[in-house]
């Protein structure tokens, strides 16, 4: 019964820690990444408005993950009940 | 042609504190988010220990607020330049772009800091509350973000 309740404990684990390190790391990753590589390198816009499309991109980054997030924790809800047993 | 009247030597004070309002407000108001809905979720645990996945949605959202902060913050930093090259103008809007991402987080940290709290020590009890409490914290959220349009907007103003 131990091991039996240990599992899916872990399993939740698993996936709360991903999402956080998704919502963590994705829009700080894609902020430097869209600035560096997409806007001044491949399109070469100034570095003011370079840095505001950055930001708008990591923000929309930031909101997907937190609506895979919600969807998660929305449609995985733990099937059995609560069993009282007394 | 070091300092003038359009680039006093205390213009980039302005920038500097404007930069640094946002990332302090804005965690302030992550940490109270943090904290008061932590303290409904481990409360709540106790009992339904299924529901934890659930119930760290604010904590979550708490903490996009301290990201919104960071980056305006990093958005002001990056243009912070000495005197010579930073006028008084931009250091003025840039403390206005901080100080409007940084309330604005501390407000919205507040809201679903007591939001949170309520709502998962009440999801514990009635399932279907759930919905609500999502759609609630979004749009306590969503006052975070309205912060960083009007940061971005304030932010891009040319002198």
């Amino acid at each position: 019964m131990a091991e039996l309740k240990e599992l899916p404990e872990l399993q939740v684990f698993k996936t709360v820690l991903c999402h956080s390190i998704v919502i963590i790391a994705f829009p700080a990753i894609s902020f430097f990444l869209s600035k560096v590589f997409v806007f001044d390198g491949l399109l070469g816009i100034n570095s003011v408005p370079s840095n505001i499309y950055a930001a708008a991109v990591a923000v929309v980054v930031l909101h997907i993950a937190l609506g895979a997030f919600i969807y998660r924790a929305y449609f995985t809800s733990p099937s059995k009940p609560q069993a009282k047993t007394d | 042609m070091s300092t003038s009247a359009d680039n006093p030597i205390y213009g980039p004070f302005f920038g500097v504190m404007g930069a640094a309002s946002a990332i302090i407000f804005s965690a302030l108001g992550a940490a109270y988010g943090t904290a008061k809905s932590g303290t409904g979720i481990a409360a709540m645990s106790v009992m339904r220990p299924e529901l934890i996945m659930k119930s760290i949605i604010p904590v979550v959202m708490a903490g996009i607020i301290a990201i919104y902060g960071l980056v305006v913050s990093v958005l002001i930093a990056s243009v912070l330049d000495e005197p010579k090259n930073y006028t008084l103008f931009q250091g003025f809007t840039h403390l206005g772009a901080g100080l409007a991402v940084g309330f604005s987080g501390l407000a919205a940290g507040f809201a679903i800091g007591i939001v949170g709290d309520a709502g998962v020590r009440g999801t514990a009890q009635q399932p279907r509350l759930f919905v609500g409490m999502i759609l609630i914290l979004i749009f306590a959220e969503v006052l975070g973000l309205y912060g960083l349009i009007v940061a971005i907007f304030l932010y891009a103003k040319k002198n």
